[in-house]
């Protein structure tokens, strides 16, 4: 190992003598004078140098597509007059998200948070602080009453999480004792601000489907009660 | 300049200038949904028109799925650009900036005006015809005394120059490029209009010669006399359409016109992925949605050359009008007739029969166009170049020498 003036391994050529070296063999054509400059060869045929049938080709391919997608739209509108259609019969692999969600979106997918209700729509959760201390995030704030149920004894007066520093990991409702807690498949927790992305115990318990259904709210949307 | 004759004209301008403005914001929709029907999606299908509905517990329930298959997409694109900003940058040349989109929108509508797209008619005889069937005999006999039995042409200037204006209207395009490109003042913007003037001297020499062809055929460049020639049927059953003369030159011509739109895959000037939009990047609101509308617009400008000089105008093959001067000369043994293969029907049937071939050839076209457009990658700068001028180009000349020789000798 030799070492040139400025402390460099002259065993390890500089970028402007790798240049020098003679290149690995490559299947292509080089072009004469500069080293790092080559052409892949035309390995077209003469007949494809015409472009037109190869663009001929192209369109049949793309065409029999379209048409395709068309006779499978065409079957789904005849199903559709007669109210028989499903997602899966039309002429497309795309969905009317976020309307429709997709038939093999996982029904135990980690998402959205869920409050379960008692009989009498009362929050189950005993304000037993488990899911808060279970939470590697530190975003789930509560704040304990005391219940005029002695049976129950605790209610939580707030129970706000802070959604968007959720890692989804389940942990809260593994910890919760009394099932209060669950996460649900939806996964469009979206907001134009930050300040709501922080859920409070209202909207948690607001997951009654048919009532989010009737005001046409998304999966998961959260009401814009506030700008 | 008789009434009659300005009331045919006014139409004429009616139907061609209604069809054009509505191709081109039905195209933005069809271009849409073509692709995505094309790659498996489903396609524009958000805009939407509230409807008011009652509500269940009393009040009002706005219903927000009235979207007619995303055609409302059209409207909001339009009234979108009306209602944007209209920004003019302080460093671009004020005047001809602003003259630039014309440029683009112009030449692209009066091209269509030469394009016959019903061929003549008799307006007296038809009107009579559509109002004798629904019992306003009294009205059609004002008509028919109003216009006569006078023959008219279903198109806007019958110039005996037809092509020639075509090829010069369609060539003025270009400006629009090269003077939004440079006025702009612009990096990315001059690129685009540099590569539109080099784009444009790879088309437009292959995009005359091909047509010669065709010309030596016709022997004629009246748009009206090629349409009317396309009228007869070869032993009795090929049309004798251009496309049967010269199917090789259909493909090429069909090429130089698409250069000519520059849409994908010839749209270097504009390159949304190297150049932001190419020559008119500093352009917004309606500006810019004039070079769009000019864009669209052209197709089915395209398409209505393409048809009425490959294939067969108008015509549907076996239907005669009483009015085709030049069929009637070709068959003296005939008595001019309204025919459907022989059989006699009414004037209006076969006018009417006419202009929806026409349209329906046109769609097809427009389909074919933005099936190209979804289906191609862009050509490369150089690569057109090559195409231009190494392929197509002697294509077109051998193609000309073989039509000429071929016609001398039969004559
Ligand atoms: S899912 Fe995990 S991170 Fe989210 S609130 Fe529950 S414990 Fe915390
Ligand atoms: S663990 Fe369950 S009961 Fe305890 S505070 Fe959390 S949600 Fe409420």
């Amino acid at each position: 190992m030799s070492e040139d003036k400025f402390g460099r391994n002259e065993d390890f050529p500089s970028i402007v003598q790798a240049q020098l070296l003679p290149q690995p063999a490559y299947q292509g054509e080089f072009t004469e004078g500069s080293l790092f400059t080559y052409r892949n060869p035309s390995k077209l045929t003469w007949m494809e140098r015409l472009y037109l049938p190869a663009i001929l080709s192209g369109l049949k391919l793309t065409a029999s597509v379209f048409f395709g997608n068309m006779a499978q739209w065409t079957i789904w509108f005849f199903k559709w007059i007669t109210g028989r259609a499903t997602e899966a019969d039309k002429g497309a692999t795309t969905i009317y998200y976020p309307d429709v969600m997709r038939p093999d979106f996982s029904p135990i997918n980690r998402g959205k948070h869920i409050l379960t209700l008692r009989e009498n729509d009362d929050p189950q959760c005993v304000a037993c602080y488990m899911c808060a201390t279970a939470c590697p995030a530190f975003c789930i704030h509560i704040v304990a009453g005391e219940h005029p149920d002695p049976q129950i004894e605790k209610y939580p007066v707030r129970f706000d999480i802070e959604i968007d520093k959720c890692i989804f990991c389940g942990y809260c409702e593994e910890a919760c004792p009394v099932d209060a807690i669950r996460l649900t498949p939806d996964v469009h927790l979206v907001d134009f601000k930050r300040e709501r992305m922080v859920y409070d115990k209202e909207f948690l318990m607001s997951w009654n489907p048919t009532r989010s259904q009737e005001e046409h709210v998304y999966p998961g949307d959260r009401p814009r009660t506030s700008d | 300049m008789d009434a009659p004759f300005v009331v045919v004209a006014i139409l004429n301008l009616a139907f061609v200038l209604g069809f054009l403005i509505n191709m081109g914001g039905m195209l933005t929709w069809v271009e849409r949904k073509q692709g995505a029907v094309m790659a498996n999606r489903i396609g524009a299908n958000r805009a939407y028109i509230p409807i008011p509905l009652p509500a269940k517990g009393g009040g009002i329930r706005w219903y927000k799925r009235f979207t007619m298959i995303g055609l409302f997409h059209a409207l909001t694109d339009g009234l979108k650009m009306l209602a944007k900003e209209d920004y003019t940058p302080p460093f671009v040349d004020k005047f001809v900036y602003n003259i630039a989109p014309w440029f683009a929108v112009v030449p692209a509508l009066v091209t269509f005006a030469v394009i016959p797209f019903g061929g003549p008619f008799q307006p007296g005889i038809m009107m009579s015809d559509v109002l004798g069937v629904v019992g306003l005999n009294s009205a059609a006999d004002v008509i028919h005394g109003f216009f006569g039995d006078t023959t008219y042409q279903l198109q806007l200037a019958n110039l005996n120059v037809g092509l020639l204006f075509i090829f010069a209207a369609g060539s003025t395009g270009i400006f629009a490029t090269a003077l939004a490109g440079w006025a702009s003042n612009n990096k990315f913007s001059t690129m685009g209009a540099l590569r539109g003037a080099s784009q444009m001297i790879s088309y437009e020499v292959f995009m005359g010669m091909s047509i010669l062809g065709l010309l030596v055929v016709y022997g004629t460049v009246d748009m009206n006399l090629i349409a009317q020639m396309q009228g007869d049927v070869h032993f009795g059953f090929i049309p004798s359409w251009g496309v049967v003369y010269q199917p090789v030159m259909f493909f090429v011509f069909l090429t130089a016109l698409m250069a000519e739109n520059k849409r994908v895959p010839f749209d270097m000037p504009e390159a949304e992925s190297e150049l932001v939009a190419g020559y008119f990047t500093e352009y917004s609101a309606m500006k810019m949605g004039l070079f769009m509308m000019a864009e669209f617009i052209e197709i089915a400008v395209i398409s209505g050359i393409m048809v009425s000089l490959f294939l067969g105008a108008y015509h549907i093959p076996g239907v005669h009008a009483v009015t085709d001067s030049w069929y009637w000369a070709q068959h003296p043994e005939l008595t001019a007739a309204n025919t459907f293969w022989g059989a006699e029907v009414p004037h209006a049937v076969v006018i009417i029969g006419r202009v929806l071939s026409f349209l329906i050839k046109v769609v097809l076209f427009c389909w074919l166009q933005i099936l190209t457009r979804w289906t191609l990658p862009k050509f490369r700068y150089d690569q057109v170049m090559r195409l231009g001028w190494k392929v197509l180009l002697p294509i077109s000349l051998v193609n000309l020498v073989i039509t000429a020789a071929v016609v001398l000798a039969l004559n």
